[in-house]
């Protein structure tokens, strides 16, 4: 059978390559590289191979700032996900990836398959994983979309996660106009390995054989990859096919299968089918091992008859892992994946010959050279321009600062996030010590004292203003909820949300930004060991913010300090840090002005990983029960937060001028100890006690109930939900 | 061969908590002449068999033994003409 | 005592009630769902997650499973068998208990530590709680409500069968019900997780008598 489809000539003269997202000279370059034009199949899997999603043809040369390898780092960027030693022979693995596009057109599935990815991400290389997390971006809750988006993707997190039977730990979520219609779906999955079982994605030895596991291949999500690098336009509800299928069920099979097949010495690399599906896998293992790769398509186990050696290529069918196997041992595997009720089948061999070759019923489809595939996908550096300075505002103290303060904490971003977590299974392996609700979470490592702790940020509005020093303050802020928890930073992994690069101020916004995280990579010793790019998340109204998130794991030693620590009635406050005008990107200035002033803003580096560290050392000594890093809406919000989360009065005096209250500065905490403590940089503001909420400044006081207070923190988001879309 | 259509509800008096859900949302859309939603599934499968009372004797167990709990749903169901779709 | 965990496709909670077990003193072993025979076992433990995906309806395509018509010869027996949210609603599938669970009233999945109350330590599930005994369980389900006609409701109220209830009905359960016995009081099915409450440092250990209790099963 020959499947019919356009012909090499067709390609050219109707420039067919535009279609699939190739520009005239990356079509060139294919030609050059095959030395003839390209036939259809070829030209899809360049065209994925080649798309922003795989090649990071704009982003590369940020990429490379980014500091990857340091004491603990075992693995960094380049296999599925990056592996950071723990000791005693085990290691921590983790990564962070974007499912922006498809969520936009189908929350659920959209959401749901962005965690499974992560997942296989993380099974691939041979870990058991032991927690998600999940950064969410959407416009206001104020209008129905945005409502629609929040409850189809938080379903369809939970939907996965909780039936696949890994716990949700920790998460966050900003809520901001520049995300109507551009909702950020970033998931994050770490777990837990010993050092000898690391596996990569590698295919070697020629003759060794090529093993499909999984979900039978369909027509699903084909082009999904070039599509999560476009623009969104009206015609993306037109592409609603793109959109994958999750089966959290098959998932768990397969996860199980693969730990179990790791285990196996005749296996020599695996890597999932995710984005551009068996194209990137069977291209990326065979250049990873020097080999070249020979896949019989008609052996592929497929939902219907009839899907072209094209279609096979560009399906992202979810749940789904590609193996090589030593020749001669792929019956025991093979064996394997029926006892678990699973489709696989023997697709293809490794070969010498440095070339990917795809048959079908013995007709060749496709013979590319794989090494250029990969190596040599087109690497752009555009045009940037730096945005034009504001003049910053020092000074908000004339503003009805109660006012604020009462929208500010009856926001979503702000409230409480229940409505949210609650519908995230966080405690099944009943590992995890501190769960999401409250800043990062912690999971002990099963059977030791130690536990992961991990956290995951972004500081949008701080990077517009200031995409350099805001770069630099996204990993500090993440680095902050990590000693928060009483862990030592080890490593991060990031994804990077931007709009157009095409656009000059964008890149520079990308360009400057992720100097400035290297810069803090650095300073705080948390190197990259694993990241992603989501780029063009625009559409006509505007662009999103610039949002890199950073996802970091820390490592608590022995995690029963934990349960000492506990914050109670009577408790004394201190703020660490000084509080100054810092108002460039902060909450107060959106509330008020909605705008943010492209200035500059501040940090330390040095001040801040001295800091952290010294802090996190006096938790786990046990001379202090909390630490919460100040973050969105200044000291004042944080003190409600802690109020409503804890049930607990507050009673505070700050000596400073009263719109610092709202002030977003680099480097603040509020600790939690015994009165009378000496704490270096900290002054003492209070206690938590009584059924007050009371906070005053020389020039200003707050004073209202407990409850009223909790009030609005608790109903932020349900207030808004309560709506019937 | 034959394809069957077998339609489970929940019963009657099982309250069906998307089909309240459903009922305001059509309301606040404006459409008040609508009430009494309930939501249900439908199973499609093909029996290789053409008698009729067969048919209906290999639906009504599979019915009661797996695809609908008892306690909770009722279903019913159509041999349809067509063979396939 | 030596238990049986049951393992179906889509099972999540199987290691949690097996470390439970064990750290109570017990025996445990894996038993994969296409088992015919739990002869060599003294009670069964089904748990939580998502049986077959819980497609169709939680805990349908488990109650066909072939292990089952096992788990039933052991009930009738009258050996210990307790099963924990995904296991109670193959319970009430498999028709060892009355009733069944659907959807709750919000629709969205719930995931929090929830406050119970111990109803009934009558049983030999619960004979190490006060009576009313306050306790804290996880929760972690989307179809936990429970569900049955006033009938049954009347005889589980005769019969004393009602073991646990929930303090702030998360669900929309009738009557605030959480857990139940079957009338000879050696099957148990309750929806919140005591396998996740065994250690303070995990948020509540409230859970641990419970295991203590069926470890300590032959003694009775």
């Amino acid at each position: 059978m020959r499947f019919i489809e356009p012909t090499a000539q067709d390609i050219k003269e109707q420039k067919l390559y535009k279609e699939m997202g190739l520009t005239d000279t990356e079509y060139q370059k294919v030609i050059d590289i095959l030395s003839r034009e390209p036939n259809y199949t070829e030209l899809g899997i360049f065209s994925v191979m080649w798309s922003e999603h795989c090649s990071y043809k704009h982003s590369k040369t940020f990429l490379k700032q980014f500091p990857t390898t340091g004491e603990h780092v075992l693995m960094g960027p380049g296999e599925g996900a990056g592996v950071v030693d723990i000791g005693d022979n085990q290691a921590v693995v983790f990564k962070v990836e974007s499912h922006n596009h498809p969520s936009a057109v189908e929350p659920y599935q959209g959401a749901a398959t962005g965690v499974g990815g992560i997942i296989r991400d993380i099974v691939s290389i041979g870990a058991r994983p032991i927690g998600l997390l999940n950064s969410l971006r959407f416009g206001e809750l104020t209008t129905a979309n945005n409502r629609r988006l929040l409850r189809g993707v938080v379903s369809g997190i939970g939907g996965y996660g909780n039936c696949i039977g890994i716990p949700t730990v920790s998460g966050e979520v900003e809520f901001d106009s520049s995300y109507d219609g551009n909702p950020l779906v970033n998931a994050m999955c770490v777990g837990i390995i010993e050092h000898d079982k690391i596996q990569k994605g590698t295919a070697q030895g020629t003759g060794n054989k090529v093993i499909y596991v999984g979900l039978k291949t369909g027509r699903d999500g084909i082009h999904g990859a070039t599509f999560a690098s476009e623009e969104l336009s009206e015609e993306s509800d037109a592409k609603r096919p793109s959109v994958q299928i999750g089966d959290p069920f098959t998932g768990k099979k397969l996860m199980e299968a693969t730990l179990e097949a790791i285990d196996m010495p005749e296996l020599v690399g695996i890597q999932d089918m995710g984005a551009a599906g068996l194209t990137s896998s069977s291209s990326e293992m065979a250049a990873k091992g020097n080999s070249g790769m020979t896949l019989y398509l008609d052996k592929v186990p497929v939902r219907e008859e009839g899907i072209s050696p094209y279609e096979m290529m560009l399906s992202e069918t979810q749940e789904r892992m590609l193996l090589v196997v030593e020749n001669g041992s792929e019956d025991k595997f093979l064996e394997l994946f029926d006892a678990k009720e699973l489709d696989s089948a023997v697709i293809g061999e490794v070969t010498d010959n440095d070339r990917l070759l795809l048959y079908f019923e013995n007709e060749l489809y496709a013979d590319i050279p794989v090494m250029p595939l990969s190596e040599e996908a087109p690497e752009y550096i555009l045009e940037e321009q730096e945005a034009d300075k504001d003049e910053a505002r020092e000074d908000y103290s004339n503003e009805d600062l109660e006012n604020v303060f009462i929208q500010l904490i009856s926001h979503p971003t702000h409230g409480d996030k229940s409505f949210i977590f609650d519908q995230y299974d966080s405690q099944v392996g009943a590992n995890t010590v501190k769960e999401s609700g409250f800043g990062s979470g912690v999971t002990r490592v099963e059977g030791t004292d130690k536990a992961i702790s991990m956290a995951i940020d972004g500081k949008s509005r701080y990077v517009y203003a200031d995409p350099y020093n805001g770069g630099k303050e996204v990993v500090a802020q993440t680095f902050r909820s990590i000693i928060a928890t009483g862990a030592t930073p080890l490593a991060m992994t990031d994804c990077l949300n931007y709009g157009s690069p095409e656009n000059p101020i964008i890149y520079n916004q990308l360009s400057e930004s992720t100097k400035g995280m290297a810069e803090a990579c650095l300073a705080l010793s948390t190197p990259v060991v694993s990241g992603n790019v989501s780029l063009y998340n625009e559409n006509r109204e505007g662009s999103i913010l610039p949002t890199p998130v950073v996802g970091m794991v820390g490592l608590i030693d022995d995690v029963n300090f934990m349960k000492s620590s506990k914050v109670s009635e009577g408790d004394a406050l201190y703020l660490v840090g000084e509080l100054t005008p810092s108002f460039s990107g902060s909450q107060i200035e959106k509330i008020l002005e909605n705008r943010i002033r492209k200035t500059v803003r501040n940090i330390d580096l040095e001040l801040e990983y001295k800091r952290g560290i010294s802090l996190q050392r006096k938790l786990v000594n046990g001379e202090i029960n909390k630490i919460s890093p100040l973050g969105r809406g200044g000291l004042i919000t944080k003190l409600a937060q802690l109020a409503g989360y804890f049930n607990l009065g507050i009673d505070v005096n700050v000596d400073v001028r009263k719109d610092l209250l709202f002030s977003e500065g680099a480097s603040n905490y509020l600790v939690v100890a015994e009165s009378g403590m000496d704490i270096e940089d900290a002054v003492e503001i209070g206690k938590l006690s009584g059924d007050k909420f009371s906070v005053k400044t020389k020039d200003f006081e707050l004073i209202q109930s407990l409850i009223e207070i909790k009030a609005h923190w608790e109903g932020a988001i349900p207030s808004c939900m309560n709506y019937v879309d | 061969m034959k394809k069957i259509e077998l339609i489970v509800t929940l019963q009657e008096q099982v309250l069906d908590t998307q089909g309240e859900a459903l009922d305001r949302a059509v309301a606040e859309l404006g459409h008040n002449e609508v009430s009494n939603i309930r939501v249900g599934k439908v199973l499609y499968f093909d029996i290789a068999e053409n008698d009729n009372e067969k048919i209906e004797n290999i639906v009504k167990q599979l019915a009661e033994r797996l695809f609908t709990n008892t306690v909770i749903e009722t279903y019913e169901y159509k041999i349809l003409d067509r063979e396939t779709f | 005592m030596k238990f049986a965990v049951i393992r179906f496709p889509g099972s999540n909670c199987d290691r949690d009630l097996y470390n439970a077990a064990i750290k109570s003193g017990a025996e445990a072993d894996y038993v994969d769902y296409r088992e015919t025979s739990l002869d060599n076992y003294d009670g069964v433990l089904i748990p939580g997650g998502f049986s077959f995906g819980d497609y169709l309806r939680s805990g349908a395509m488990a109650s066909v499973a072939p292990v089952t018509a096992a788990i039933k010869k052991l009930a009738d027996e009258g050996r210990p068998v307790l099963g924990i949210c995904n296991g109670f609603q193959i319970l009430t599938e498999i028709g060892l208990l009355p009733g069944a669970l659907i959807h709750n009233d919000s629709h969205t999945f719930i995931s929090r530590n929830e406050s119970l109350k111990i109803v009934n330590n009558q049983t030999a599930f619960t004979d190490q709680y006060e009576h009313n005994e306050n306790v804290i369980f996880p929760i972690a389900h989307g179809e936990g409500h429970y569900y049955c006609s006033d009938e049954t409701y009347e005889i589980l109220v005769k019969n004393n069968q009602i073991v646990l209830t929930y303090n702030n009905n998360p669900n929309g359960s009738r009557n605030d019900i959480a857990g139940i016995v079957n009338e000879a009081g050696n099957v148990c099915g309750m929806m919140p997780h005591p396998e996740r409450a065994l250690e303070t440092l995990l948020g509540s250990e409230d859970g641990y008598r419970i295991f203590d209790s069926i470890a300590k099963w032959g003694d009775k």
